[in-house]
């Protein structure tokens, strides 16, 4: 219950709504029990049930609305990634110092769309095939979405610890002179 | 960097191994490739960190005994 609850409140960004929503689930997974196929994974099932159950009556109340830009989602094909992307892989030593509740704020800053599946894989652990499944998409759509997921949540993240002065010395040759970056 | 594999980036490369999604083969042959380069050692060793921060410091809100006392009294009644 406690994952549902995890993943309810980074949806709705908030623990009453995030109580309402596992509620919701509950209830709808009880009275719709004979829709579950035995056998099948249930905690995937009740994912399901939670996100829809999010889409259908929390969404509209979302201070934040989450957009997409749907251009960089189109161009976002299989060896094809943002030019940003090669700042991406964040030093160790900048997560190992970072503290607080900046994941939880990085995550959150995320759109729907990304954040999501990082809570369903990173978080909860499901497959890429379970994810597919309580997302209603074709598996390549959650490889990409995730590989960008993650590229975002690192440039967030990145960022917080620049601003936190923590300084990216990645590339610096002998001189202070930056190496090619390469991807 | 890319060729490790069909011409796919590494850091995606990184990304499937570490979702279990190479086939089996193709995830042993790749992690033999890492291990004999010391940038790819580094990025493999950065995004199993970068996973492991995320997993350990995302906020878990859980739900309190109330919560399920009451949620039970609403499926029983």
């Amino acid at each position: 219950m406690d994952a549902l609850k995890t993943f309810a409140y980074h949806l709705a960004y908030n623990e009453e709504d995030a109580d309402d929503l596992v509620q919701e689930t509950y209830l709808k997974a009880h009275k719709f029990i004979e829709n579950y196929d035995t056998g099948t994974n249930a905690k995937a099932w009740l994912f399901k049930i939670l996100k829809n159950a999010y889409i259908n009556e929390y969404r509209k109340k979302v201070k934040r609305p989450s957009k997409v830009d749907i251009d960089e989602v189109i161009s976002f094909k299989e060896g094809e990634e943002p030019k940003h992307a090669a700042f991406t892989d964040l030093r160790l030593e900048i997560f190992d110092n970072t503290m607080g509740d900046e994941v939880t704020i990085a995550l959150n800053a995320l759109p729907l769309e990304f954040r999501e599946v990082i809570l369903l894989c990173d978080i909860d652990s499901f497959s890429y095939e379970e994810i597919a499944k309580i997302l209603e998409l074709p598996i390549g759509t959650v490889r990409s979405r995730l590989f960008r997921a993650r590229n975002m949540l690192k440039d967030k993240l990145k960022q917080y610890a620049l601003k936190m002065g923590y300084k990216d010395m990645r590339g610096l040759k002998h001189g202070g002179q930056r190496d090619e970056e390469e991807e | 960097m890319r060729d490790f594999n069909n011409g796919m980036s590494l850091k995606k490369q990184i990304s499937l191994y570490l979702d279990n999604q190479l086939p089996t083969q193709e995830a042993v042959a790749f992690k033999s490739k890492v291990e004999e380069n010391l940038r790819g050692q580094k990025m493999l060793e950065s995004e199993i960190q970068f996973r492991e921060y995320i997993r350990t410091n995302v906020k878990r809100p859980s739900v309190s005994q109330g919560f399920i006392e009451n949620l039970m009294t609403r499926i029983k009644g």
